[in-house]
């Protein structure tokens, strides 16, 4: 890891600056500053590469159902870009194509996406006391991916400055690489064989961000739960089970865990 | 029905979710059994999605493929044993086409 300031605080919020007794706020010198949005700046980079070779299959293959399904590539980019939600803009393809009605793609989109109340009250922890239009543009591209790297990274970084740059350069790679390649999938998606298995490669990611996340028995029972609980959920309507099971998987463990 | 229509409002009601608790109140989670319960999001929330993907057919149970759980299974343990997410596509991809190839896909 880059040396940096590391402000641990174990509830996970960032610390404001430290004020001196006589008012003014102490800043930290700007060499430090600039040292530790470099070293975020790499760590992110070195963080989110792996990822980017599974969000890239990812992303091809909604191009490819944009294709299939004979949406424009516009409008397909443009709903992603507002959307920011990869696994509900292909149940949003697959519905229309279908023709459901609006109320059953939207809805299906917002159950799907229900997980991204917890991702939200984590990310109001994180930067609680960064200004409020800033968090309100930060939180558009909230998604799993950077949840999930934010998540462990921030465990021993509380600098603010630090976690800013961290999430934002994990946001604009995850967004260029996300819209570049649904436009490349779009194109070329359909020409690639499906033994290439491109729609498994985001649950592989994920399989990979899940088991350096089991680190605990209350994370273990919450993955086992919601495991069970999407198993149990399968045939719910309008995409029910994933976000169910999601939230199933923490107030079991979070049961769990006052028990012991 | 106009699609982009469809992508505005499901972007819209995703983005209320996404700061729902921010304007909900931070502070009141930053302590207590909610923050705690947090910690559990990830774990949860990762395997509600993979388990989607594998055993799910359009939201109904469907016999998951050999390939399939043999390439989670796989990029699993490469990640464990490593710590390194790379693995997880490097092992888990070859393992699904291998078990593809060979008919068990």
């Amino acid at each position: 890891m880059e040396p940096h300031t590391n402000l641990h605080e174990p509830d996970g919020a960032a610390r404001p600056a430290a004020s001196s007794a006589d008012g003014p706020v102490d800043e930290p010198p700007a060499d430090d500053v600039a040292a530790t949005v470099k070293a975020a700046t790499r760590r992110a980079v070195r963080d989110t590469l792996p990822l980017l070779a599974g969000l890239a299959p990812f992303s091809l293959a909604i191009g490819a159902s944009m294709a299939a399904t004979g949406m424009s590539p516009l409008t397909g980019v443009i709903g992603a870009a507002m959307l920011m939600a990869g696994t509900s803009q292909l149940a949003i393809i697959g519905l229309v194509d279908s023709g459901a009605g609006l109320f059953v793609a939207v809805g299906t989109a917002l159950l799907i996406n229900l997980r991204f109340v917890l991702y939200g009250a984590k990310f109001a922890q994180w930067f609680a006391n960064e200004p409020l239009r800033l968090r309100l543009v930060m939180l558009i591209p909230l998604v799993d991916q950077n949840f999930v790297l934010c998540e462990r990274a921030f465990v021993d970084e509380a600098d603010p400055a630090f976690r800013r740059r961290y999430y934002g350069t994990i946001s604009v790679l995850l967004i260029v690489t996300f819209l570049g390649l649904q436009l490349v999938g779009f194109y070329v998606g359909a020409s690639v064989p499906a033994a290439l298995g491109l729609s498994l490669a985001a649950p592989l990611m994920f399989t990979g961000l899940l088991a350096g996340a089991l680190r605990t028995r209350p994370a273990i029972v919450a993955a086992a739960s919601a495991a069970v609980v999407v198993v149990l959920g399968a045939g719910l309507p309008n995409g029910l089970a994933m976000p169910v099971a999601a939230i199933a998987g923490v107030v079991v463990a979070s049961q769990i865990g006052t028990k012991r | 029905m106009s699609v982009l229509l469809v992508f505005a409002l499901a972007a819209a009601g995703t983005y209320v979710f996404r700061s729902l608790v921010m304007f909900a109140g931070a502070r009141q989670t930053s302590t207590g059994r909610f923050a705690g319960s947090l910690d559990l999001v990830g774990p949860s929330a990762l395997a509600a999605l993979i388990t989607s993907a594998v055993v799910l057919d359009h939201g109904d149970l469907a016999t998951p493929s050999l390939a399939k759980c043999a390439a989670v299974v796989a990029a699993f343990v490469a990640v464990r044993r490593t710590s390194n997410n790379s693995a997880a596509l490097a092992v888990g991809s070859p393992t699904f086409w291998l078990l593809t190839a060979l008919g068990t896909g």
